[in-house]
């Protein structure tokens, strides 16, 4: 190699470098300034001096507590952990069945059902709320847990993904199986469901984070502080500490707490994941 | 069915003479998926009839109070002191009070969020009964025509009794009307504000356009203007 194409090769390495250190730092902004917020006076945190960054008058750990006394973040945990497992479990074991169904089976109105779920999945999610919520209110579900995994129980998205997931194994695998003696059951959970591994996580995945971030749910069926979920009740705290941002800030720290933890243990599914749907959390 | 009998005629056979231990590990090894799928299934049939069954589904009355500047909602003392009052059987139904919900109607970029569209839901669906805003924000809310018109038959007794608290809101709907609608009751005088401050200067109270608990929300009415002490 010449000098100069070397010269090349380090400076965009230095380049790339310099830009994924600065999305880096963009990205972890925001998160250090809410941890840094946390633990500050409340007059601290609302100076407007820019390079007032960490707190001047020690480490005011004690926002950690004011909240956890506040507000029962066992409940809120163990509400949000429920939600996130069942909405996953449920999702992922429909959308794997539907996904196997009109991506390997021939069956009278099968375009027709893609159709509705491509159709499903164009319109805002936001036109199924009413018929949502009037059918979890007729079941007598408003503020049980059931009520809050209910617009999770099934997912277009997840079906479609699967069923791209199953039409891209190859035909040999099925035909084989059938030749060993396989019947469809066996041929499904044996043979097919294995293999689409990689999407099964990928949507396990998508659910889980959609179901942590879902805001709108949770305020509209669970009003009682017993049955909310974090992010709801994160919403109530905006309101009652309007003006005490550490307090929110520590609430809010501890309210990503259990997706950090799940990232920290998924990390490679989560990038693979992404990677598999090509999609952005 | 024949197929199944046989199924477990030929694996009962298989087991006949082994050890406990041994029988659970065959079952287990080959009829895992199958006894969590049933296992779920079976949950789940129990649990939807259960609390379909002993769920409390239905209001006695359910009131938003948003932009709140103190807990209204289900739990605090004010909900406390309405139950008690009221003398309802929560165990019945609910008396459900919310006050999380945060926006301004009076501007577009104060209802772009979720808890605007949660408000709109809940009176989409019929469930909410009443809501509580200081007066501009009524005013705004009204124009939406989601608030009842106080001057039709099934409130005529409102509009005579309160005609001089009433607030009144122009429809953007032209249909709907070209006259300002009386859509609230201004309560500013009630408990809600001299006990609660729940608002700076101004509280103004509306009904659902599709509330189904209106005699409900005449009481409460009744109560936080403390009629009955009159």
């Amino acid at each position: 190699m010449t000098d100069s194409a070397e010269k090349n090769a380090v400076i965009k390495r230095v380049l790339t470098h310099v830009i994924l250190l600065i999305v880096a730092f963009i990205m972890i902004v925001p998160f250090a300034w809410m941890i840094l917020t946390a633990l500050k006076t409340n007059q601290e945190s609302i100076s407007v001096n820019p390079f007032y960054i960490f707190p001047h008058n020690g480490w005011h750990w004690e926002n950690f507590k004011t909240v956890w006394k506040s507000y029962n973040f066992v409940i809120l945990y163990k509400n949000t952990i429920l939600m996130i497992f069942f909405r996953v479990v449920c999702a992922v074991l429909t959308a794997t069945m539907a996904g196997y169904a009109l991506g390997r089976l021939n069956f009278r109105g099968k375009k027709l059902v893609v159709s509705l779920i491509l159709i499903q999945m164009m319109v805002p999610g936001q036109i199924f709320i009413i018929p949502q919520y009037l059918m979890v209110s007729k079941l007598n579900m408003l503020n049980t847990t059931f009520g809050l995994v209910f617009p999770g129980l099934v997912t277009a998205f997840g079906t479609y993904l699967l069923k791209v997931g199953y039409e891209g194994l190859p035909k040999d695998l099925e035909e084989a199986a059938s030749i060993d003696g396989c019947n469809i059951g066996q041929r499904f959970l044996r043979i097919l469901m294995p293999l689409t591994k990689s999407s099964m996580v990928s949507l396990g995945i998508f659910t889980a984070v959609f179901a942590f971030k879902d805001l709108m749910w949770p305020m509209i069926v669970c009003t009682n502080a017993s049955t909310t979920t974090l992010s709801a009740g994160l919403a109530k705290m905006q309101g009652q500490y309007g003006s005490e941002y550490p307090t929110m800030m520590a609430a809010a720290t501890l309210a990503v707490l259990p997706m950090v933890i799940i990232y920290v243990i998924f990390q490679k599914q989560f990038v693979e994941g992404i990677a598999t749907s090509g999609g952005k959390l | 069915m024949e197929r199944f009998r046989r199924l477990f005629a030929s694996e009962k056979e298989k087991l006949k003479g082994r050890p406990w231990k041994e029988k659970l590990q065959y079952i287990w090894e080959y009829y895992h998926l199958w006894i969590i799928g049933i296992g779920f299934a079976v949950f789940m049939i129990i649990y939807l009839i259960w609390h379909f069954t002993t769920g409390i589904g239905e209001n006695w009355i359910s009131v938003a109070f948003p932009n709140a500047m103190t807990d209204m909602g289900n739990g605090s003392p004010f909900w406390e002191e309405y139950v008690e009052a009221s003398g309802y059987d929560i165990r019945e139904k609910n008396v459900d009070f919310n006050s999380s919900l945060y926006f301004d109607p009076t501007t577009l970029s104060g209802t772009a969020n979720n808890y605007y569209q949660a408000f709109v839901a809940m009176i989409e669906a019929g469930t909410l009964d009443a809501v509580t805003l200081p007066r501009p924000q009524m005013e705004a809310l009204g124009q939406s025509g989601r608030l009842l018109d106080l001057s039709s038959d099934e409130t005529a007794g409102l509009f005579r009794k309160y005609e001089d608290r009433l607030v009144y809101s122009l429809p953007i709907d032209e249909e709907y009307s070209t006259e300002p609608v009386p859509v609230g009751i201004d309560v500013s005088d009630s408990i809600l504000m001299t006990q609660y401050h729940i608002y700076d200067d101004s509280c103004v109270l509306g009904i659902s356009e599709y509330s189904s608990h209106i005699d409900a929300v005449k009481e409460f009415l009744s109560w936080i203007l403390e009629e009955d002490a009159a």
